[in-house]
Formats: C-alpha cells, sequence, structure tokens
C-alpha cells in the first residue's frame, strides 16, 4: 500500500509536469501582436517555404521562449538546492548574495555605457567574485556551519546592494530605467546560451545523482553523516553548484525573483518531496512559468513590455496562496 | 571477533578533558549502559565511536578495522547512531523519513528495491508505527517521533548501535518494548548495542555491561552486578543512591535518597 502511494504519485506529477512544459512553449510561440495558428505552427517543419509569421516565431519568440525556460529551470534547481543547503524554506537562488554581486556587475556596464556583451561579462564577474568571497569569509577560521554561511550570504548582499542604491541615485534618467528592468528581471534582451543550456542539464544530472543524498541531507548535518553521506564534500558540491546555476540565470535575465523560493515549495506541495522527483519537478515547473510569465510580461500591455519579475509575482503570489490552502485541508 | 575495542582513548571538548585512557571492549551479542552525571561526556563519547568526532588520542577499532580508515556508506552499514534531540522536523511523511535509513544500503542512485521497502515497513510495526505510515512528520507526538528515529536506526540496520538517551519521551510501556526490541536485534547477533541513559532501573534490566563515567576522565566498566553498587553510583552521580531487591526474579531497583 505504502509501496503504491508513494511510488506512483510522482511519476504521474513528472509526466503532467511535462505536458505543461510543452504547453508553456506553445503558448509563448502563439502569443503576441502577429497572430499564427497552432497547426501552421506544428506544420511548420514540413512546410516547404517559411511564412513571415514563421520567420518572427523562430528568430524572436523561440530564442526568447528558450531563454525564459532555461532561466526559471536554473532558478528553480538553485532553489532547491539552496533550500537544502541551509535547510531554511525562506532560501531562494538570490539569498547568498549571488545576485547582487552579478548587478553590481551589469549596472556598472550599463553606468559606463558598455554593450549587451560586456553588460553580460560584467556581470557573470560581479557573480563570480561575490561567490568566492562569500565561500572564503563562510570558511575563513572557525568552523563551517549553516548559520554562519547564512549570515555572511545576507551581509554580503547587503553591502552589494549599498553599491546598487549608489549607482541608482548617481545615472541619469535613461540609464536607471534599464537598470531598473535589469534588477527587476527581463527577457526582452534575453538569448539563450549553449553553456546555460549544458550547465542547466549538468545541473539535472548531478542533482540526480545526488537526489537520495540529499533527501538524507534534510535530516541535518549529524544525522546525514552517521547514514554514510560525506556532508563536508557535499556541502560545498552544492554551495558552488547553486552559486553558478544562479549566476548563469541571472546574466541571461536579471535577478528574476519569486520562481527559485516557490516553485520548489509547489512541488513539494504536490507530493513530490523525494528529491529525485523534485529536482525535475522543480527544473520543468520553473521553466514552464517563466515561459508563461514571460509571455504574458510581453503580451498584456501590448505594445508595451513588462520586467517578467513583475509577472512572477503577480502570477506566483496567488497561485501559491491557493495551493497552499488545498495542500492545508488535505494533509492528514 | 571483538565488535569494538578502544586502546587508550582520550576525548576533549572545549579543553576539558571528559574520557582518560579509555580501554573498552564490546563483545558481539552485548549491551552496555553508558551512565554518568551530566557533562562528564556521554554524548561526545557516542559521537566519537560513531566517528563524528575526533579522538584526541587513542584508537578505535571495529571489528579489528581501525576506524579512521571507514567512512561513508559502508561505515553506516555498521554503525548507527540515535541522536539525543531526535530527528529534527522537515516536510516528510513517517514512512519517506524511516526509509532514510536505508541510505548505506542502496545500490541504485534512481531504482527502489523492494527489498528496502520490507525492511521499513517491518521496523515501522516494530515501533508501533504501522498505522502512521503517510503521517506528516511535523504531526507526531514527542514520543512517536523519538520510535520513528528508532524505527529509522533499526532500518539503517548497523551492528552497532549506538543510543543516546533512547527511551526519551517514551510511555513505559514503549521503553520495554522498544528496548527489547532494539535488544533482539543485538544478542545471538555479531552485533552490539551501547546506551546512554539516567534511567539506572531501565539500564538494570536491559543491559548486561556498564561504563559508568565518573567525572574527569575516570570510569568504571564491568558487567551489571559488578557496576550498578551503592557505592560506585553514589560517587559517580555525587548523592547517595540505594539499591533494593524487588523481589521480582533478580532485578533490583534504584533510587536517591538525603
Amino acid at each position: 500500500m505504502a509501496k503504491l502511494l508513494i511510488s506512483k504519485r510522482p511519476f504521474l506529477l513528472l509526466l503532467l509536469l511535462t505536458l505543461l512544459a510543452i504547453a508553456s512553449v506553445l503558448f509563448s510561440l502563439l502569443s503576441g501582436s502577429v497572430t499564427l495558428s497552432l497547426h501552421d505552427l506544428l506544420n511548420a517543419p514540413f512546410a516547404g517555404e517559411e511564412s513571415l509569421q514563421l520567420q518572427i516565431v523562430r528568430e524572436i519568440r523561440l530564442p526568447r521562449t528558450v531563454a525564459a525556460f532555461l532561466v526559471g529551470g536554473l532558478l528553480s534547481l538553485s532553489g532547491v538546492i539552496m533550500q537544502i543547503l541551509l535547510r531554511n524554506p525562506l532560501a531562494d537562488p538570490f539569498i547568498l548574495g549571488v545576485s547582487g554581486g552579478a548587478a553590481v556587475g551589469a549596472l556598472t556596464a550599463i553606468f559606463l555605457g558598455s554593450s549587451v556583451f560586456w553588460i553580460y561579462q560584467s556581470a557573470f564577474s560581479g557573480a563570480l567574485l561575490s561567490i568566492l568571497l562569500v565561500f572564503t569569509l563562510a570558511n575563513a577560521g572557525k568552523r563551517w556551519s549553516v548559520t554562519r554561511l547564512l549570515l555572511t550570504g545576507v551581509v554580503v548582499s547587503a553591502g552589494w546592494g549599498a553599491l546598487i542604491n549608489l549607482l541608482l541615485t548617481t545615472s541619469s534618467e535613461n540609464t536607471v530605467q534599464s537598470m531598473l528592468f535589469w534588477l527587476m528581471g527581463d527577457l526582452s534582451q534575453s538569448r539563450a546560451s549553449w553553456h546555460s543550456f549544458a550547465l542547466l542539464l549538468a545541473g539535472l544530472g548531478g542533482g540526480l545523482a545526488l537526489s537520495r543524498a540529499l533527501n538524507v541531507l534534510t535530516q541535518g548535518d549529524q544525522n546525514a553523516q552517521t547514514l554514510g553521506v560525506n556532508v563536508e564534500a557535499l556541502r560545498i558540491t552544492l554551495y558552488f553548484a547553486a552559486s553558478v546555476l544562479t549566476a548563469s540565470a541571472v546574466v541571461i535575465a536579471g535577478s528574476v525573483g519569486f520562481v527559485g523560493l516557490i516553485v520548489p515549495h509547489a512541488i513539494r506541495m504536490l507530493g513530490g518531496r523525494d528529491n529525485r522527483y523534485l529536482i525535475p519537478g522543480a527544473v520543468l515547473l520553473g521553466g514552464s512559468f517563466l515561459v508563461f510569465a514571460d509571455s504574458l510580461a510581453r503580451t498584456v500591455l501590448a505594445p508595451q513590455q513588462l520586467p517578467v519579475g513583475v509577472m512572477t509575482a503577480l502570477i506566483g503570489v496567488p497561485s501559491f496562496i491557493l495551493i497552499l490552502r488545498n495542500t492545508a485541508t488535505q494533509s492528514p | 571477533m571483538t565488535l569494538l575495542q578502544t586502546r587508550n582513548l582520550d576525548i576533549l571538548v572545549a579543553r576539558r578533558r571528559l574520557i582518560h585512557q579509555l580501554e573498552l571492549k564490546i563483545e558481539p551479542g552485548t549491551s552496555w549502559a553508558l551512565l554518568g552525571r551530566n557533562g562528564t561526556g556521554k554524548t561526545s563519547l557516542l559521537h566519537t565511536l560513531a566517528k563524528l568526532l575526533p579522538a584526541a588520542t587513542g584508537e578505535i577499532y571495529l571489528e579489528g578495522e581501525n576506524l579512521t580508515t571507514l567512512s561513508g556508506k559502508p561505515l553506516a552499514r555498521r554503525i548507527g547512531l540515535l541522536f539525543q534531540q531526535g530527528l529534527p522536523v522537515m516536510p516528510k511523511t513517517v514512512f519517506e523519513t524511516a526509509m532514510l535509513g536505508r541510505y548505506p544500503h542502496h545500490e541504485s542512485l534512481w531504482k527502489d528495491d523492494p527489498e528496502d521497502f520490507e525492511v521499513v515497513e517491518n521496523a515501522l510495526r516494530e515501533f508501533d508505527l504501522a498505522h502512521l505510515s503517510a503521517r506528516s512528520i511535523d504531526t507526531l507526538s514527542g514520543g512517536e517521533a523519538q520510535r520513528l528515529a528508532l524505527a529509522q536506526l533499526v532500518a539503517q540496520a548497523p551492528a552497532l548501535y549506538l543510543l543516546d538517551e533512547p527511551s526519551n519521551h517514551l510511555d513505559l510501556a514503549h521503553q520495554l518494548r522498544g528496548l527489547q526490541r532494539l535488544k533482539a536485534k543485538v544478542t545471538g547477533h555479531r552485533a552490539a548495542l551501547v546506551m546512554a541513559s539516567h534511567d539506572i532501573n531501565l539500564v538494570s534490566q536491559m543491559c548486561d555491561h556498564v561504563l559508568l563515567l565518573m567525572g574527569e576522565g575516570t570510569y568504571l566498566a564491568g558487567p551489571v552486578s559488578e557496576i550498578l553498587q551503592e557505592e560506585h553510583l553514589s560517587e559517580a552521580f555525587g548523592c547517595r543512591i540505594r539499591r533494593v531487591e524487588s523481589g521480582i526474579g533478580k532485578a533490583a531497583l534504584f533510587f536517591p535518597s538525603a
């Protein structure tokens, strides 16, 4: 009985999430000012010559959709890892300062009027600096602890926050506008790169390989150690994995909030507490969620485009409350 | 072969020498009680034997192998530890929590082994938790949570059971039955248990050997009948402890008296 209860339901959940992911991508490709029917879209690979509509979909919507899915997947996976690493349900991919470092890098580049390429490079360098800074400070001298890492991350984040405010207050009005879009999370300039795709796959594969150890780690460091997990090595791996996943999402789309915090919880509430299902489930739901959110962000007030970060919060808050209410009444 | 042996073992915590030159030999099939005042090093000793804490000096041998050469899953299949503070509450069901005890036995990264389900279901049944399998662990009472921690340890099925106050939160019936279940895993098997406790009466019924920590690193070790004497206990706990025959079998009763 227990066997059936545990083994079947998560598979069903993953199947539904896969369907949701496909639906979200189709929805995104079909929505926008240029209309296209589902029939035409699905026949596109077989059509002899490409219509203008199909060209728009292929050149503009498809790359943006892929970028949205990747960013959503990267942030959700990072959120899962951060919540386990810090054993804190409020942890999100940005809590240890990666996004702050990236933001300072990106904003400095915007401030200097650099090209998109240099904004990207500068954001990545800022993220990397922050990752190493927090790790070094948290591990210096005294024995490592979850609280110590969390406090270090929060303090470094606050430092980045001050620099961000400094850049915002000293910039001209035009630059502030693009800085704000970057800070809120925006996909309008985004192009997914091959290495972020490879990174998501690697993260997913690595996460699945470690999923059982992660299950044990939720019991606490000492208990995990006596059950045979090499806690020290796992902790370092998780810190760098989560940080690099976050960094690669942030350089693509800025600090898109909310995805990495609520998607892991949503999957857990839907019955995917086991990390073997939580990890792929979070990638699928996070990707779908951001694709939907971005489709809405560019269409609801068209031709005006909203930052996707605004949309994730607007959709995320009510749907999260809904899930919370439903599972609260069902739990035994 | 001796299951666990310590040689010249010293344990330092915050520069205090809790254990000094401990020579302990735990044979298979035996049940050891670990008694002593608060802060004499019971938990530190258990954690050192489980390789959570480093020893200051001396060696620990598990079936002749130096403990420093063992680690990870192979070690977890041989030594298990019940923590004093129980299991931390994370959103999981009773069954999922007990299943974590099977971690050192999993061979596949992903696939479930039917044998694991069987072991876990048996462990839950042994500690009266089968009917709570699907319950979320944050709804458990203190005693139920303690039984779940014990079930997880039994699912882990180590050769050496290290138990830090296993009777915490348990009602009298579960104290007796729970510990009898654990003892059944040990007597007649190539396994042993060491339990830290403050319940001398329970210990005198459950264990055949006692390690009595007297403070400042000194200790007494030996069979129950030798160590559980009024003068030793009174000295160890710093208050007069009386021993009376219960009149039921060989059981004795211990109580402090002014």
